[in-house]
């Protein structure tokens, strides 16, 4: 929930920027020096904060159309069985992504112009994924819950 | 066994389980990873890995997708939609069937700020739909217009759908926006067209409403600048050169916020909301494009799109069969799936067979017209049964119209989407032919 906010207060100081820079290309021709790094780099930790609220809302998009029907009991044992394989493939992914940002950090990998190093970028993705590995493995409680509930 | 037949079935338990609920972009992951590590193995996947969703995540080409998305959403709240129907209804409204011509009309200027169906479908049936009905208009004609015209949101650039499809094939985002200029304004006509026709064989469809004075008309256009500022900014300035796409959208993103200020629309809660909203639909979107790029890697280690492309080159069908014939695996998937996952999934296997048959345009063309067409075909499959997304959110807004009568109310609109499909095969001029050189 917090994350998702922060996620949209980042979108927004990324257009706010992109905003400045094109009006300062061509009111004043100064534009933001590497406004599109600050872009490329911002879109990743906007998606990384929303990865695991996506999940958490059960915002990902399933085919229904064959199992609409099916029993409640079916159709929860599968969205679990989803959720789970969700967890694991992203804890997969964040830790690669967290072995690739070592990597870019021994090598010193920068951007061109405002030589940010990339290797915080590739430790905010790997935060965000396991944040939505967690997120993949603790939904299935909540839905457990909802349906003993509801019984 | 050969790596393309293990393709084969790896598409195959993919679709498996996608059927059994397992999220489509999760589900293109796992077989992605086992088709894989058969092949190759693991340990190599996991090279991959390390770099790739850094290379997709931060990617100043994808930078565009939230940032559409969150103008789309602001969009949806800030009023415009309101505005925008009251203008064109003020102009076509007195006509019969007038409020349904003003809708579409609607719809499809709302497509020009807004990159998605459901959300065109939503904000225009909310505002649209009550009118209609204190009109007396038919439920059929009334939902199934407005099912028909969200279909013009991901139509009309900007297209969170063509985005994707640029990237895919490596072709230029603001050449494929041009392409979809002609064959969006055939539709907004299409739908109009089959409008008039409906209202005349069944007169007693929709009342004609009171004509608005000129007056009433001045003040209507007036409502309508700050929109078209906003248009005219994002899609003049991509299509001028002025702004790069995302630059476009981050414009775009802040004049919207700026016309929700002005219309006293915006409230910290609503912000909160398009936030919210805009986080969920990116996160379901990058899982698709990160699973995908697993499943690519996969499908292009295993050489089954290129095997396949030379097995057709190979049997010497006409390239328009060809083409036929994944224009109706289009339609049937399109029964059963959301257009992004369609066009991620089908993409890289029929991109390049279509691209080495002769269909006697050159490389670009091809590929710009291929786009536009699977864009639509994978548009008619939002408003056909099973799925039908922009049919069911139209009549959950509309309170009392039977599903029956919607479906039945879509269908002279699905007849024009099949003649303007038939239109753009015949004459593939009328996408590429507006670029200038």
């Amino acid at each position: 929930m917090w994350l998702a906010l922060l996620g949209g207060a980042v979108l927004t100081l990324m257009a706010i920027t992109t905003v400045l820079s094109v009006a300062g290309r061509y009111f004043f021709s100064a534009p933001i020096q590497g406004d599109t790094e600050i872009v490329q780099m911002f879109t990743a930790v906007v998606v990384a904060l929303c990865l695991p609220y996506c999940q958490m809302r059960l915002g990902n998009v399933i085919v229904d159309v064959l199992t609409a029907s099916a029993p409640r009991a079916f159709r929860m044992t599968m969205d679990i069985i989803g959720s789970l394989l969700l967890g694991g493939l992203f804890a997969i992914l964040a830790y690669y992504t967290y072995d690739g940002g070592l990597a870019a950090a021994k090598y010193g990998n920068e951007t061109m112009m405002l030589r940010m190093k990339e290797w915080y970028f590739y430790q905010t993705i790997a935060f965000g994924f396991l944040l939505t590995a967690i997120a993949g493995f603790a939904k299935p409680i909540a839905l457990l819950a909802d349906y003993e509930g509801s019984k | 066994m050969s790596s393309e037949i293990i393709a084969g079935l790896m598409i195959l338990f993919m679709l498996v389980i996608m059927f059994l609920r397992v999220p489509i972009g999760i589900a293109m992951m796992v077989s992605g990873v086992i088709g894989y590590s058969i092949i190759d193995d693991f340990s190599t996947l996991t090279y991959y890995m390390k770099g790739s969703s850094f290379a997709q995540m931060a990617s100043h080409s994808l930078a565009v997708i939230p940032l559409f998305l969150f103008m789309g959403n602001l969009a949806a709240r800030s009023g415009i939609s309101r505005s925008l129907f009251v203008g064109v209804n003020a102009f076509i409204g007195h006509r019969r069937g007038g409020l349904a011509l003003a809708a579409v009309g609607g719809c499809g200027l709302f497509g020009a700020i807004c990159g998605s169906s459901l959300a065109t479908a939503a904000t225009m049936g909310s505002v649209a739909l009550p009118e209609m009905k204190r009109h007396g208009y038919h439920g059929a004609l009334a939902t199934g217009a407005l099912a028909a015209g969200g279909t013009l949101g991901i139509l009309i650039p900007p297209s969170i759908v063509l985005i994707i499809y640029a990237i895919l094939t490596e072709q230029n985002i603001v050449k494929l926006f041009m392409a979809a200029m002609v064959p969006g304004v055939m539709a907004v006509i299409g739908y109009m067209l089959v409008i008039a026709i409906v209202v005349k064989l069944n007169p007693h469809y929709a009342d004609k409403a009171e004509k608005a004075s000129w007056k009433e008309r001045g003040r209507a256009l007036i409502e309508l600048i700050p929109a078209s500022l906003l248009f005219i900014g994002v899609l003049g300035g991509i299509y001028g050169g002025v702004f790069t796409p995302s630059e476009a959208a981050a414009y775009g993103v802040i004049g919207t916020i700026a016309i929700a200020l002005i219309n006293r629309q915006l409230t910290w809660k609503s912000f909160g909301e398009c936030i919210k909203q805009t986080a969920t639909n990116t996160g379901m979107i990058f899982v698709i494009i990160l699973g995908a790029d697993i499943f690519n890697a996969f499908l292009s280690l295993s050489g089954m799109p290129q095997t396949l492309a030379d097995w057709i080159v190979d049997t010497n069908m006409t390239p328009m069969l060809v083409l036929m014939l994944m224009l109706a695996v289009y339609l049937v998937l399109g029964c059963l799936m959301d257009s992004l996952s369609m066009i991620l999934l089908t993409v890289p296997i029929f991109f390049p067979a279509i691209m080495s048959l002769d269909f006697g345009m050159t490389y670009e063309q091809t590929a710009l017209w291929f786009g536009i067409i699977c864009l639509i075909v994978v548009e008619v499959g939002m408003i056909t049964p099973p799925v039908g997304m922009n049919v069911f959110i139209i009549n959950k807004i509309a309170d009392g119209v039977p599903m029956r009568d919607t479906f039945i109310g879509v269908l002279p609109f699905l007849a024009s989407d099949f003649v303007r499909v038939i239109l753009l095969l015949l004459f593939p001029v009328l996408t590429w032919g507006i670029i200038p050189d």
